[in-house]
């Protein structure tokens, strides 16, 4: 890596700022990577408010902002045999020019396992479509917002052709109720797929610079936008 | 207020480290398909073998410690070919990689999908799904990263047409004899519906240097940030 020193001791003085920038935005796609990871590695040990706690724990005694979601309907439950793995990939992370803000959009592809009162759970595969906000705080990557957006969840042994299990709520969710909520563009037989959440475009922070406004994901079907 | 110098060096560490993900990642990779494609020599090649702790574990096989247990290990599970019909296809997914600040060593986490095809006698190959998590310690040897310690946690392997929640007898091995260097698994915990299953491996942290108490980290069941 000697050479390395030679390159950067070339750099211009007057340079060396824009450069570690740079790098600095280029090293937050990774962190924000594994904010992803984590996050995807928590929901399975179902414990999802860790994400908030974490960003408790770090502003201790200050009021949680805003933009910071917590999953409040949704139950998963601590029972024998429940199990939530969905590998996140297909990332696409967009780094703002100053390097304090990224967002993301990656795929969950995974299996779950789900029983609702200790009866034998049912097998089913989800995929679902993750958007992701992050905030860089005194040197340090966090997460801020997260989502989920369905596209199947179905039953291991009838496929997302015949099944579309609803979000795990209590009390249950209405199919309307659902519809609004998570499964609102879940895959559906007799209906066309809409293109949301859109990814994140080297332009997000110009053309929505605060964190919490979802515009973003809505490009591609503003109309949708509640 | 950085000195002209200390800016350079920040950027030379940085540069190092965003070197160095990149680097982990295409091992990972690489090794992924030598694995899949049952490419021992391959496989070998980029595990740490120049370390006498150089370890690699997978699911309930045991735990093989130094060059030569790892290679005896190798002769064992990766057959020299490819039979028709058989497949082992094994993704990594969802990192978690940290470079130590020093930027000798890492620790990564990936959750991995996996489909295969098992032969059976007199009877189509059965397919399967084998998932699992992968805890790893990265070395830089040389100017040349390499896996260091290996662990491979099974999360479930079954039948696809029953599932996971119906077929759980592809989970732990046979009662086979398993080569003379195997110590003791030190954890195997993979899907039942009839548990509650522990957050393990850990993840990692980030951290300076590694340190001997580092190498417990994957059986950690730490909430911490």
């Amino acid at each position: 890596m000697d050479y390395l020193r030679e390159e950067i001791a070339a750099i211009p003085e007057e340079e060396l700022d824009s450069f570690e920038l740079e790098l600095d935005r280029l090293l937050g796609a990774y962190d924000c990577l594994n904010m992803i990871g984590i996050g995807t590695w928590y929901h399975d040990d179902q414990h999802p408010g860790e994400l908030q706690k974490n960003y408790d724990a770090a502003k201790p005694g200050e009021e949680r902002p805003a933009f910071i979601r917590t999953p409040d309907k949704v139950v998963i439950d601590s029972l024998e045999g429940n199990t939530l793995m969905q590998p996140r990939h297909t990332p696409v992370i967009q780094v703002s020019e100053d390097g304090t803000k990224a967002r993301a959009l990656t795929i969950g592809f995974g299996y779950e396992a789900l029983a609702k009162f200790r009866e034998t759970p049912m097998a089913i595969y989800s995929v679902g479509i993750v958007p992701g906000e992050f905030v860089k705080e005194d040197g340090e990557w966090r997460t801020v917002s997260g989502g989920w957006q369905r596209v199947i969840k179905a039953d291991m042994e009838k496929s997302w052709i015949y099944d579309m299990q609803h979000t795990n709520t209590r009390p249950p969710l209405t199919p309307e109720e659902d519809a609004n909520f998570l499964g609102r563009y879940a895959y559906k037989k007799d209906r066309a797929r809409k293109p949301l959440p859109a990814p994140p475009e080297p332009d997000t922070f110009k053309k929505y610079p605060d964190l919490g406004d979802d515009s973003w994901k809505y490009k591609y079907a503003p109309e949708e936008k509640k | 207020m950085a000195t002209t110098e200390e800016k350079r060096e920040s950027i030379y560490g940085k540069l190092n480290k965003l070197k160095a993900y990149r680097e982990i990642e295409n091992l990972m990779g690489r090794c992924m398909f030598a694995f899949n494609y049952h490419q021992k020599d391959a496989v070998l090649a980029y595990l740490a073998m120049e370390e006498p702790d150089v370890s690699v574990e997978l699911a309930d096989e045991g735990l093989y410690v130094g060059p030569e247990a790892v290679r005896e290990y190798a002769d064992f599970k990766i057959p020299a070919e490819i039979q028709a019909g058989e497949l082992t296809d094994v993704h990594i997914s969802s990192p978690i990689l940290e470079i130590a600040g020093d930027c000798k060593t890492a620790k990564g986490l990936w959750l991995c999908p996996g489909e295969g095809a098992m032969l059976r006698e007199n009877d189509d190959p059965q397919a399967i799904w084998m998932w699992g998590t992968l805890a790893v310690d990265f070395k830089l040897v040389g100017e040349e990263w390499k896996i260091w310690h290996l662990h491979y946690f099974r999360l479930m392997k079954c039948d696809y047409q029953q599932g996971w929640v119906k077929d759980t007898s592809l989970e732990n091995k046979l009662n086979a004899s398993m080569p003379r260097s195997a110590q003791p698994t030190t954890y195997h915990n993979p899907y039942t519906p009839f548990t509650i299953r522990d957050c393990i491996p850990g993840i990692p942290h980030p951290y300076d240097t590694f340190e001997n108490s580092d190498k417990e980290w994957m059986l950690h069941n730490n909430k911490a940030f």
